[in-house]
């Protein structure tokens, strides 16, 4: 039973996970936490919903087609309303983020309908079983393209000149721009980058729910997923997602399905209180 | 081939720090800006590193109007700032810390020559080369930001208060250093209070007080100075 939770547990936890390293690949770079994000990653899943039905693309296409927009909106968020912006106080950036959230999500209400469009699985959604696990194709295509994404950003940070860029605006800001980097020129790509994830995510994730201008609320726990990684770790992020999805999933057969949403909003409630810097957070030197 | 600065005006919110600054540095040659605590050095040199803008005057490379451009784009132009705080990487490696400093050049081979250079002029970054840059003391934590400037292969090094902090036996190999990078044809602006040790080096002085330059010479004849040795040579 344990294993069957641990195993079901990781497909919703991948996907957190992703939303979280979104959260926190933003914030650490500019401090600001978006929460337009969940409604970017519903709006990015409609791409696809658009680009098979209206533009009669293929699937593949219409992903790729979807991740293209999704990181040109993200730059623009950060061209035309962050930039704009830089300079006042941290709170208004984030309200605005509020504002795009909200405007992302009612403008699909208005053009898409408020019922649910369906979308296609990446891999069969008929479960099989493998060693007395019951296993799901569709689920585990999930969990191995949130883990290749995982490692593609990692090696991005590491060994690209773009990766390096954000890694020494993520040390220090002052210190990237003395030695050449474009500061603000790195918080567009983390817009991009932030919003690429969170398009992965709703896309994987679709299928497995309902695509419809709500989806967006798995944002929070993606979120959660993040405070408890402790908000500036990548691969606290990681964790978070993973933990909150087994959590999760654990609540929903151990006490009750309804049970399951209140689990993400307990664990972010009480981590805040207990455990202000998450599991996997450090201490933050913050300049005066 | 001249970084000058002419009547250069600058602060924050409503304080005025800098009141007016000319000064010229010439190429191959090491400038000290002198004062006390407070005078505008240090806000001096964010303007001519970008990290500032000016709120008069011209800060001119070459003749190329520069003042008010992004860090980057003074950084392409051969200017290379090594802030008196240092701003270090301090997760990344001594390593990464130079590769980094390299960040806006593509020339591998040059890059490489360089690094070898840096580390010549302070082989205590090799020994060091793995460690995580917070892990180093701060005369360590000094030549890493020295060479780390050094990286880009700039014209001219603009260098904060690099004594600060450092035990007097360090400030002088620290100094001694300054004379090499200037053999090497890396022109220095460099910014002192401590003025015996910055004229033993420079070959021009100039004395900011109050946001204003109060005295100009060649680095002997502000070392005989009288009201140069009361103030800052005691």
């Amino acid at each position: 039973m344990l294993a069957q939770i641990l195993v079901s547990g990781v497909t919703a936890g991948a996907v957190y996970a992703l939303v979280a390293l979104g959260f926190v690949v933003l914030h650490r770079g500019t401090r600001v936490v978006h929460f337009g994000l969940g409604d970017q990653l519903t709006l990015s899943a409609y791409i696809v919903v658009i680009g098979q039905v209206f533009l009669g693309l293929p699937f593949a296409a219409a992903i790729l087609l979807s991740l293209l927009l999704s990181a040109g909106f993200g730059v623009l968020i950060e061209r035309g309303v962050m930039r704009p912006l830089r300079g006042s106080p941290l709170l208004v950036m984030i309200i605005a983020t509020l504002a795009i959230g909200a405007a992302v999500r009612e403008g699909l209400r208005a053009s898409m309908g408020p019922l649910p469009w369906p979308v296609p699985f990446l891999l069969s959604p008929a479960p099989f079983t493998l060693g007395g696990l019951v296993l799901v194709p569709a689920n585990l295509a999930v969990v191995g393209v949130a883990l290749a994404v995982m490692l593609a950003l990692f090696a991005m940070l590491r060994w690209t000149r773009f990766g390096r860029a954000i890694v020494a605006v993520y040390e220090n800001p002052t210190g990237a721009a003395i030695v050449g980097i474009s500061v603000p020129g790195v918080h567009a790509r983390l817009w991009g980058l932030s919003s690429v994830l969170a398009a992965v995510a709703g896309i994987l994730m679709a299928p497995l729910i309902t695509l419809s201008p709500d989806m967006g609320t798995i944002g929070i726990k993606g979120f959660a997923a993040a405070i408890l990684g402790g908000f500036n770790s990548l691969p606290g992020a990681i964790a978070g997602g993973f933990l909150l999805g087994i959590v999760e999933t654990g609540a929903g057969v151990y006490v009750s399905t309804a049970m399951k949403d209140i689990v993400s909003y307990a664990l972010l409630i009480g981590c805040v209180l207990l455990l202000p810097r998450g599991l996997f957070g450090t201490a933050e030197a913050r300049k005066v | 081939m001249t970084l000058e600065l002419a009547g250069i005006e600058a602060g924050y919110g409503g304080a005025r720090v800098v009141q007016g600054v000319s000064l010229a540095v010439p190429p191959g040659r090491i400038v000290a800006l002198l004062g006390p605590n407070g005078a505008g050095k240090s806000t001096t040199l964010r303007v001519v590193a970008g990290l500032l803008r000016p709120r008069g005057g011209e800060v001119r490379l070459d003749g190329e109007r520069i003042a008010g451009l992004p860090p980057d784009a003074v950084l392409r132009r051969g200017l290379a700032l090594v802030p008196e705080r240092r701003e270090l990487f301090p997760s990344l490696s001594v390593a990464e810390n130079l590769d980094l400093g390299a960040y806006a050049r593509r020339d591998r081979a040059g890059i490489a020559a360089d690094l070898e250079m840096v580390f010549a002029l302070f082989p205590r970054l090799r020994e060091r080369r793995t460690q995580p840059a917070r892990t180093l003391s701060g005369g360590e934590q000094q030549m890493l930001a020295i060479a780390r400037g050094l990286m880009s292969r700039p014209r001219y090094l603009l260098l904060d208060e690099p004594s600060l902090g450092l035990a007097p036996l360090l400030i002088e190999e620290i100094f001694r250093k300054l004379v090499e990078i200037r053999a090497h044809g890396t022109a220095i602006l460099l910014v002192e209070q401590n003025a015996a040790a910055a004229l033993r080096v420079a070959d021009h002085g100039y004395v900011l007080e109050t946001g204003i330059i109060r005295l100009e010479g060649s680095a002997a004849a502000l070392a005989a100075d009288d009201a140069v040795r009361d103030a800052y040579l005691r």
